[in-house]
């Protein structure tokens, strides 16, 4: 091939190359520059031909072409270098190049040949899977800092989007989205939202993220303006929301188990793109992972609480085995003294080893009563349902007790029989519940009042005492288990007798409340629907 | 200290309150019951005690109150052992200055001698 002939198959290569082709000599004045390279770079041949390359290289490196004149004059090749580059419009873009030394006749060298491709898309999905990558691991062990886990977050997403970044987590109550993590990479502007989130916070119904929570779907608001946002933001927000100099927003939830758990928002400022789909789909991966760490940030807490819980409940339960443990050894130990000095007649034999029986069957029944909680738990308390008539029941149950404590004072009031369906061992066991409470919590002397009548459609049992009450903030824990309300006054018990009792109730379609008599003490409502009522239990095959 | 006094047990449980006061009435001390604190000083107000057994888990007045009640009103207080079928009961017993503590469930021989080491014999 003739040179000219070469010389001009060349020239066709580069004028229609995909890739940016360019030249310059060693002092960087531009001498070839394709038409990819226009498209890349903003800049026409004839604006850049005859002069200096630089106008395209970041200001912050300006190492950069220097050293690269510098190794090409040694001869190098350089393969595959990634760096950035300025468009015309401003932007910057990731480059990948390849530079060549060109070489006159003699074989000296007098410029460098580039090939530069666009590789922005393609580092920025890197970048945002490895942050995706790097928050999945974060996000999936259980923390107890859940601020400091989210404002990593809102600092790796708005680095990867070149955004601001805000975590909203509903408050207690729901009505508000709070501010869990807040970051602009301009401080000015991050403190201007924050003040102004702080001043006013963001209602759960009001806004772009009022309107996310709500619909649990994503928002893309690609070219943001007051105008398209001025019919639902917050009112208050609206003297703020110009200063935060917004380009473009997204809103995403970040959901958990079919729940939106919280609200993740991205802010561009000019002279950035506006965001894309792309950009929404990359918000909302990251807001499913923070959706799961919020979770687990629940879960955590919650299974901390059950641990201490059941490490308060363990301390009690010690305490209430220790003390019938305490008289089954030492009434065994004073007995024995006793017999070897042959001081005890047959009656105090008689009597101390009746008061060791006795004893034993306390701790039996408090075995009991653990064993009671752990069947709730794990769904195994079962019924046997028949007709009881609770009138005669609790009128036995109050018998039994007069005869075994006659100074206890327990006055019952009952008017007519109540027909029920229930299982009889177990309701007798709420009603000795709800009694011994209310002895335990009476002044000496002061009555026990029991009342059983017929409601519409129910039976009710109330039991009532002249104790201290139950303080208003205690009325919705006194049936959680383990409860108790003063740990350091002893009244005896696990703090599991009304738990108990609420489920054996519950399980009768019944419910169990307190009230507070305007004239002092404490009232226990049992309601149990009437036989034949929708609510009642299914009568068992296997007893009545 | 009352050289003389009673031994003054104060314990909600009426069976190891009986158990404790048979004991030491066996071994010849003078005993008085309590069954909690406001009970326990109406007694010490009646009759100073040489020694004072205290439950600390109790309704009404409780064993932390009945302590600091105790000492706000006495000179010279008597010497206090805490009796506690709670966890740490050296700790309760430090919480209060107690002189010493026996936990739950105890051996009746040890709190013989732990009461004779604190006021001698009977």
């Amino acid at each position: 091939m003739a040179p000219e002939q070469a010389q001009a198959y060349l020239a066709a290569l580069v004028a229609s190359s995909e890739d940016a082709i360019k030249a310059k000599t060693l002092d960087g004045t531009v001498t070839v520059w394709n038409s990819a390279a226009e498209r890349l770079y903003g800049y026409s041949a004839a604006e850049m031909i005859g002069h200096s390359v630089s106008i395209v290289i970041p200001p912050d490196l300006p190492d950069e072409l220097p050293r690269i004149l510098a190794r090409i004059a040694r001869g190098e090749r350089i393969e595959h270098y990634e760096t950035q580059r300025v468009r015309k419009d401003g932007r910057r873009i990731d480059v990948a190049v390849s530079i060549s030394p060109v070489r006159d006749g003699a074989g000296r060298v007098i410029g460098a040949a580039t090939i530069a491709r666009d590789i922005t898309a393609e580092r920025r999905a890197r970048r945002r899977q490895e942050v995706v990558a790097r928050l999945s691991r974060a996000l999936a062990e259980a923390h107890d800092d859940l601020g400091q886990v989210l404002d990593s977050v809102a600092h790796a997403a708005g680095a990867a989007l070149e955004c601001g970044v805000l975590v909203h987590l509903p408050s207690a109550d729901g009505a508000r989205l709070d501010v869990a993590a807040l970051h602009d990479p301009d401080p000015e502007i991050q403190a201007l939202w924050r003040e102004m989130l702080e001043q006013h916070p963001q209602r759960a119904d009001r806004g772009l993220a009022g309107r996310v929570y709500e619909r649990a779907e994503g928002e893309l608001i690609a070219d943001y303006s007051l105008d398209a946002v001025r019919a639902w933001a917050e009112p208050a927000h609206l003297t703020y929301l110009p200063r935060l100099r917004m380009r473009s927003a997204i809103m995403v939830p970040a959901r958990a188990r079919g729940r939106v758990v919280g609200v993740l928002g991205a802010m561009r400022h000019p002279p950035l793109e506006a965001f894309t789909r792309e950009d929404l789909a990359f918000l909302q991966d990251v807001a499913d992972r923070v959706g799961l760490a919020i979770d687990n940030a629940r879960l955590y807490v919650e299974a901390q609480e059950a641990a201490r819980l059941r490490d308060e409940f363990l301390a009690v339960a010690a305490h209430e085995l220790r003390t019938p443990i305490t008289s089954v050894r030492g009434g065994a130990q004073l007995l024995r003294r006793r017999v070897r000095s042959g001081q005890v007649g047959r009656e105090e034999i008689d009597a101390s080893l009746a008061q060791i029986d006795g004893q034993s069957r306390r701790l039996t029944r408090l075995i009991e009563q653990l064993l009671d909680v752990s069947r709730l738990e794990a769904g195994r308390l079962e019924l046997e349902p028949a007709r009881v008539d609770l009138a005669a029941l609790i009128a036995e149950v109050v018998a039994a007790r007069q005869a075994r404590h006659p100074e206890q004072r327990v006055v019952l009031r009952v008017h007519e029989p109540v027909e029920i369906v229930g299982d009889d061992l177990r309701l007798e066991q709420v009603v000795v519940n709800l009694l011994s409470n209310a002895v335990k919590f009476s002044p000496p002397d002061a009555p026990v009042d029991v009342e059983v009548s017929r409601g519409a459609g129910e039976g009710l049992v109330a039991v009532r005492d002249r104790g201290p009450g139950i303080p208003p903030e205690d009325h919705e824990h006194v049936f959680e288990r383990f409860y108790q309300v003063d740990r350091t006054r002893h009244y005896g018990g696990m703090g599991i007798g009304l738990y108990v009792s609420r489920e054996i109730v519950a399980l009768h379609g019944g419910t169990i409340s307190v009230e507070l008599p305007a004239d002092g003490g404490t009232r226990m409502v049992v309601r149990l629907p009437l036989a034949g009522s929708p609510a009642a239990p299914k009568e068992s095959a296997r007893r009545g | 200290v009352a050289e003389t006094g009673p031994v003054l047990v104060i314990e909600d449980d009426a069976t190891i309150a009986g158990i404790v006061a048979g004991v030491l009435g066996d071994e010849g001390y003078q005993v008085v019951v309590a069954r909690d604190g406001v009970e326990a000083l109406e007694r010490i107000a009646a009759q100073a005690p040489r020694l004072i057994l205290l439950d600390m888990r109790m309704p009404r007045v409780n064993g932390w109150e009945f302590a600091a009640a105790y000492r706000a009103r006495t000179e010279v207080p008597a010497p206090i052992v805490v009796i506690t079928a709670g966890r740490d009961a050296s700790q309760k017993a430090r919480e209060i200055g107690a002189d010493a503590y026996i936990a739950k469930p105890f051996d009746i021989d040890d709190v013989v001698s732990l009461v004779a080491r604190l006021v001698g014999a009977p």
